[in-house]
C-alpha cells in the first residue's frame, strides 16, 4: 500500500508539472512539437504509474492505462490535446502488429490441433450468438432509442450493431494474459479463440458492409462476387507474406541478436507498411509469422520473443492509454442506459453461447466456465469498424448510432479487462507462468 | 550459459573429491556483485579474485565519442566486473543452479566453468 | 504510409549503422573521420529527403519533429551526463584554459564574421524575411555552433604515444566541456532573444528568469521522480525500459512546451542525474550512453531530411567564412595547449579542433523545432555545410598520412582523475 501512496504522489507531481508547462507555454504562445512528445511522455509514465495504483487493488494495469488515458485525455483533463491523437497512430500501428506477434507466438499447433472442436465453436457459436441477438436487440429497440431514426435504416443499423457488437479485442486478451502471467487451458482457449473470431468478424464486416452500403455513400459498395475475391485473396496474401516474414526473423535472428530490439521494431513498423501499402491485414501477417516462428523455430526464436516482452510494456501502456484518451464521456452521458443495456445483453449472450461452445468442444470446469469473459473487452478492432460503418450514415441519427457505438465499446473497454481477470483468477489461471521465462524450463 | 562440460566432471582428484574447475563470472551490472559474493560465501566459494573490466562495445563506443566525450573521462562507475576462482565442479554447478533461480535475467553474469589440469598453491 | 516509411528507412540505416560491420569499419581512421560526425548519414538524409530524391516529403519529414524533439532530449541527457562534481575538480588547468579561449575566441571571431555577413553585406538574402530578432539568434547559433570540435580523435592519432594520449584527452575534455556551454548558452538566448507580436526584438530578461526558475523546478522534480520511478521498477527491464523512455519523451516535450530547447531541458537533467546516488540512475545512465551511437544516426539523418540545401550565395559564403576561420583559429589554440601539456602536438591531432562539433548539428535542428520560419531550415543547412568543409583538410591530411608506413606502439590511455590505467585497445595501421 506504501509503494501505491508513493505512486501516487509521483503521479501527482508528474501531472502537475505537465500542467504548469502547458500554462506557461499557452501564456507565451508556443506553438512547436513538444505537445505530441510531452504526450507520448506522460501516457508512458503517467498510465505506467497509474497501471501500477490500480494493480495494488487487484485490478489489471492495462484497466489503469484505459483510465489514466481518459483521466488526462480531451474530455477530462485536456492534457492530451485532440490534435495530438492522430500522431499517435503509428505507435497505434506498430502495438497492433507486437500484440498479433506476441498472440501468435502464444499459440502451439499442437495444442490448436488438441482443441481445434472447442476453439472452433466457440469461436462460431459466440459470433453468430451475438450477432443474431444483438442485432435482432437493436432492429426492435434502436427505432424506440433513437427517434429520428428513419424505418430503412433500422435494419442496416441492426446488422452492423450485430457484427460489431460481436468483435472483441485480441490485444486487450494478450496484454492481460501477460501482465497475470497466465498459460493454462483457459489463456490457450481464450487467445486462440480471440484471434480466429477477430478474423471472422473482419470477414464477416467486409460482406455485412457490401450489403448495407447506401450507393451515395460511397462506402462499403463494391460486387459481391469482387468482394469475396478480395477478401481471399487479402487474407491468402496476408498469411503468405506472414511466413515469409516469420522464416526470414527465424532465419536471421542468431546473425543480428545484438541488435534485436532495432529489428523487431522494423518488423513491426514494415509489417504495418506492408498493410497499407499492399492492402493486406497487418494483424494476420503478424500473427501467422508469430505462429511459424514458435512453431517451427521454438529455440531459435526465443530470443525474439523475450525481446517483443521487453518492449511491450511501453507500448502497451501508450496503446491503451490513447485507446482511452479517445473516449469521450459526454458520449456516455447521453447515451448511457442504452449503453449499459447493450453491455448486459452482449455479456448474456457471450457467456450463453460460449459456455455450449466449451461443452460440444468437450471442454468443463473453471476454464469453461468463464472462458465468456475473454471476448467481453473490445478496443482498437471495433473502433476502427465503427469508424468505417459510420461513413454509411451521414446523417443526424448516425450521428446518434456513432455516439452509441462509441459508448457501448468505451464501456466494454474499461470493464473488460476486469472481468477477464476476475475470469482467470477465478478459475486458477493466474501466475500459471507465461512461457517468456528463461531459467530451468530451458534446460 | 552455464552448462558444465560432463567430460570435465568425471575425472577425480587425488584426494577423491571432485574436480577442481576455474569458475568465470562476467558481471554486466556491477550492483549485482555485492549480492553474487554472498552467494559465493554461501555455497562456500571463497579466494575470488575479482577485477574491473570494460566491455568491447564500451570501447569501442568510448574511441569515437559522440555528445559524450567528457562524461568518458570519468573514472568507470558503470563498467563490468570479471571474478574468477578455483573450486569444485560441484560447488560451481550449484551456484549455476542459484543464478538460474534466484537471478532476474538482467542481473544474471555469464557464467562458466574451465578444467584446471594441473595447480600449485591452491587451498583447500 | 508515408510517415511509416520514413521510419523504416530511419530504422534500417540505423540497423546498418550499429552491426558489426560498421563497427569494423570505424577502424579505419578515414571512415572513422566521417562517421564520427555523422557526415554519411546526413547526406544520407539529404538524398532520400525532400532536397534529394524525394523518397520522404516535406510534410512526412515536418512530421518527424516529435521524434526529434525526443531525441534532442537524449542529446541533452547524454552531455549533460560528462558533469559530473568530480570532473570540475579534477580537470586540468590546460582543459579550463583551452575551453575559455576558444569560447572567447568563437564569440570574437564567428559572431563577428556573422554580424558582418548578416547585418552589413546582405541584409535581405535567399533567408526569406529575417527580423531583428531572427538575425540575433541566427548569429547566436552559429557562435555557439562554433564552440568546441568534436570528440573524436583516434582517427587523428598516428599512434598512441604518451604525448599524443594526452593532447588527446586535453581536447576531449575540452570539447566536452564546450558542449557543455555552448547548449547552456544556446538556451539562455533562446530564451532571451524573441519578438513581440509585430515582429519588433522584445527582450524580456523578467521573463526569461522566470522560465529559466520554472524550467530548473522541473528539471528538479522530475529528476527525483525518475530516481523514485527507477526504485519502484526494480529490476523488470520492461518496468525500466518504460520509465526511461517516458522521462526522455516527458522531459523533451514539457520544455519545448514551455518554448525552452529540449537540448537544454536534457542537458540540466542530466547534470542532475549524473550528480545523484543510486544504482538505478546508473542503469538509466548507462541505457542512454549505450545508445549514443544510434542516436547520433537518427539526428544525422532526420537532420539531413529537415535542411534546406538552398541557402544562397550568403548562406555558402557564410559557411565557407565560418570553416576558414576554423581551420585559421582552432589549430593555434590547440598547438598552444599542446605546448602546455608537455607533448610535441602531434601533426595530425592539431587539426581536431577544425573540425565541428556534432552538438552543432542537434543545435541547429532545435532552431527548426522552435522556429515556424522555412529560414531555419536554411540556417541548418549553413552549419552542415561548415561542418562538412571543416571535415575536409584533416580527411585529406589524414588520407596524406596513410600514404606513410606508420610504427606501431600500445601505450595506456590514462584517466584525468588518477584512477587505474585501462588497457589500451592495440591499433593497427592499415596499409594501402
Amino acid at each position: 500500500m506504501r509503494r501505491g501512496y508513493l505512486t501516487g504522489l509521483l503521479l501527482a507531481l508528474v501531472l502537475g508539472v505537465v500542467y504548469v508547462a502547458s500554462l506557461i507555454g499557452a501564456r507565451a504562445s508556443v506553438i512547436n512539437s513538444g505537445s505530441t512528445t510531452a504526450s507520448v511522455g506522460l501516457l508512458l509514465l503517467g498510465g505506467w504509474m497509474f497501471g501500477r495504483i490500480v494493480s495494488v487493488f487487484g485490478l489489471p494495469k492495462i484497466s489503469g492505462y484505459l483510465v489514466f488515458g481518459v483521466f488526462v485525455g480531451p474530455g477530462v483533463l485536456g492534457l492530451i490535446q485532440k490534435a495530438d491523437l492522430p500522431q499517435l497512430q503509428l505507435i497505434n500501428d506498430l502495438a497492433i502488429s507486437m500484440i498479433a506477434l506476441v498472440a501468435g507466438g502464444e499459440i502451439k499447433l499442437a495444442m490448436v490441433r488438441r482443441s481445434w472442436k472447442a476453439i472452433v465453436s466457440v469461436t462460431l457459436l459466440q459470433t453468430v450468438a451475438v450477432f443474431v441477438g444483438v442485432g435482432l436487440a437493436a432492429w426492435l429497440l434502436l427505432p424506440v432509442v433513437i427517434e429520428t431514426m428513419p424505418a430503412e435504416m433500422s435494419w442496416r443499423v441492426a446488422l452492423l450493431f450485430g457484427v460489431i457488437s460481436a468483435a472483441s479485442s485480441p490485444a486487450a486478451v494478450v496484454a492481460v494474459l501477460a501482465e497475470l502471467r497466465a498459460h493454462g487451458r483457459m489463456a490457450q482457449l481464450a487467445l486462440s479463440s480471440a484471434v480466429c473470431k477477430d478474423l471472422v468478424v473482419v470477414s464477416m464486416f467486409t460482406i455485412v458492409l457490401a450489403l448495407v452500403a447506401i450507393p451515395e455513400s460511397g462506402a462499403g459498395s463494391g460486387s459481391h462476387e469482387g468482394l469475396v475475391s478480395l477478401l481471399v485473396g487479402e487474407l491468402g496474401m496476408s498469411v503468405v507474406v506472414g511466413v515469409v516474414v516469420g522464416l526470414g526473423l527465424s532465419r536471421f535472428v542468431r546473425k543480428l541478436e545484438d541488435q534485436l530490439p532495432i529489428i523487431v521494431v522494423l518488423a513491426c513498423v514494415g509489417i504495418g507498411v506492408l498493410g497499407r501499402a499492399a492492402g493486406l491485414e497487418p494483424l494476420l501477417v503478424a500473427l501467422v509469422a508469430g505462429l511459424v516462428m514458435e512453431n517451427m523455430y521454438p529455440e531459435r526464436s526465443d530470443p525474439i520473443f523475450e525481446t517483443l516482452e521487453e518492449l511491450s510494456l511501453p507500448v502497451y501502456c501508450v496503446f491503451f492509454a490513447v485507446a482511452g484518451a479517445k473516449i469521450d464521456l459526454g458520449d456516455l452521458g447521453s447515451v448511457w442506459m442504452a449503453a449499459v443495456g447493450l453491455v448486459v445483453l452482449r455479456a448474456g449472450l457471450l457467456w450463453a453461447s460460449v459456455g455450449v461452445g466449451a461443452r460440444i468442444g468437450g471442454e468443463s470446469g473453471a476454464s469453461a466456465r468463464w472462458l465468456w469473459t475473454a471476448f467481453v473487452p473490445q478496443a482498437g478492432v471495433s473502433l476502427a469498424l465503427v469508424s468505417i460503418a459510420t461513413q454509411v450514415f451521414d446523417t443526424a441519427a448516425g450521428a446518434e448510432v456513432f455516439t452509441l457505438f462509441l459508448a457501448s465499446i468505451a464501456m466494454h473497454e474499461l470493464l473488460g479487462p476486469i472481468l477477464f481477470s476476475t475470469g482467470l483468477t477465478r478459475a486458477g489461471e493466474r501466475d500459471s507462468g507465461m512461457r517468456l521465462k528463461t531459467g530451468p524450463d530451458r534446460g | 550459459m552455464g552448462d558444465v562440460d560432463s567430460g570435465s566432471g568425471t575425472a577425480r582428484g587425488a584426494d577423491g573429491e571432485s574436480a577442481r574447475v576455474l569458475l568465470y563470472l562476467i558481471i554486466s551490472d556491477p550492483s549485482t556483485l555485492d549480492r553474487l559474493m554472498t552467494v559465493l560465501l554461501d555455497l562456500g566459494i571463497g579466494g575470488a579474485t575479482v577485477i574491473e573490466s570494460k566491455g568491447m562495445a564500451a570501447i569501442i563506443r568510448e574511441e569515437m565519442p559522440i555528445f559524450s566525450g567528457l562524461g568518458a573521462l570519468l573514472p568507470e562507475r558503470t563498467g563490468s566486473r570479471v571474478v574468477f576462482s578455483a573450486t569444485t565442479n560441484e560447488r560451481a554447478e550449484q551456484l549455476f543452479a542459484v543464478l538460474d533461480d534466484e537471478f532476474s535475467q538482467r542481473q544474471r553474469p555469464i557464467a562458466f566453468t574451465v578444467p584446471i589440469v594441473g595447480w600449485v598453491g591452491l587451498r583447500g | 504510409m508515408e510517415g511509416f516509411l520514413a521510419l523504416v528507412l530511419v530504422l534500417s540505416v540505423s540497423l546498418l549503422a550499429t552491426s558489426n560491420t560498421a563497427a569494423r569499419l570505424r577502424r579505419s581512421r578515414p571512415i572513422a573521420l566521417l562517421l564520427s560526425g555523422g557526415w554519411m548519414w546526413l547526406l544520407m538524409g539529404v538524398a532520400i529527403g525532400p532536397a534529394g530524391l524525394g523518397a520522404v516529403d516535406q510534410t512526412t519529414t515536418l512530421g518527424m519533429t516529435p521524434l526529434m524533439a525526443f531525441v534532442l532530449g537524449w542529446v541533452g541527457l547524454m552531455i549533460g551526463l560528462g558533469a559530473h562534481r568530480s570532473v570540475f575538480g579534477a580537470l586540468p588547468r590546460a582543459v579550463v584554459r583551452l575551453t575559455v579561449l576558444d569560447i572567447c575566441m568563437s564569440v570574437i571571431v564567428a559572431g563577428g564574421l556573422s554580424w558582418l555577413i548578416l547585418f552589413f553585406i546582405d541584409g535581405r538574402f535567399q533567408f526569406g524575411d529575417l527580423t531583428l530578432a531572427d538575425r540575433l539568434l541566427v548569429v547566436g547559433l552559429l557562435v555557439v555552433c562554433a564552440i568546441g570540435w568534436s570528440m573524436e580523435t583516434r582517427s587523428l592519432r598516428s599512434s598512441l604515444d604518451e604525448a599524443g594520449a594526452s593532447l588527446s584527452l586535453t581536447v576531449r575534455g575540452s570539447g566536452g566541456l564546450g558542449a557543455l556551454v555552448a547548449v547552456g548558452l544556446w538556451g539562455a538566448w533562446d530564451l532571451l532573444v524573441s519578438a513581440d507580436a509585430s515582429g519588433n526584438l522584445a527582450i524580456d530578461p523578467v521573463h526569461v528568469m522566470q522560465v529559466f526558475v520554472a524550467v530548473t523546478l522541473g528539471v528538479l522534480l522530475l529528476g527525483l521522480v525518475t530516481r523514485s520511478a527507477l526504485r519502484l521498477a526494480g529490476d523488470a527491464s520492461p518496468e525500466l525500459l518504460t520509465v526511461f523512455l517516458g522521462v526522455v519523451a516527458l522531459l523533451a516535450g514539457v520544455s519545448m512546451r514551455m518554448g525552452v530547447p529540449a537540448i537544454l531541458a536534457g542537458m540540466l537533467a542530466g547534470v542532475l542525474l549524473t550528480n545523484l546516488a543510486g544504482k538505478e540512475v546508473r542503469l538509466f545512465e548507462r541505457f542512454l550512453l549505450q545508445a549514443e551511437h544510434v542516436v547520433a544516426v537518427v539526428l544525422s539523418l532526420v537532420a539531413g531530411m529537415l535542411l534546406d540545401v538552398q541557402i544562397g550565395v550568403v548562406g555558402v559564403m557564410l559557411a565557407v567564412i565560418l570553416s576558414v576561420a576554423r581551420l585559421l583559429w582552432k589549430p593555434l589554440i590547440v598547438a598552444g595547449a599542446s605546448r602546455s601539456t608537455g607533448g610535441t602536438g602531434k601533426e595530425l591531432l592539431r587539426f581536431v579542433g577544425v573540425r565541428q562539433s556534432p552538438v552543432a548539428v542537434a543545435l541547429g535542428v532545435s532552431l527548426v523545432l522552435d522556429s515556424s520560419g522555412v529560414w531555419a531550415h536554411k540556417v541548418l543547412g549553413v552549419i552542415v555545410l561548415t561542418g562538412l568543409l571543416s571535415e575536409s583538410v584533416p580527411l585529406w591530411k589524414t588520407l596524406e598520412k596513410r600514404a606513410a608506413p606508420m610504427a606501431t606502439t600500445t601505450t595506456p590511455d590514462l584517466e584525468i582523475s588518477g584512477g587505474a590505467p585501462e588497457q589500451a585497445v592495440s591499433d593497427s595501421e592499415e596499409v594501402g
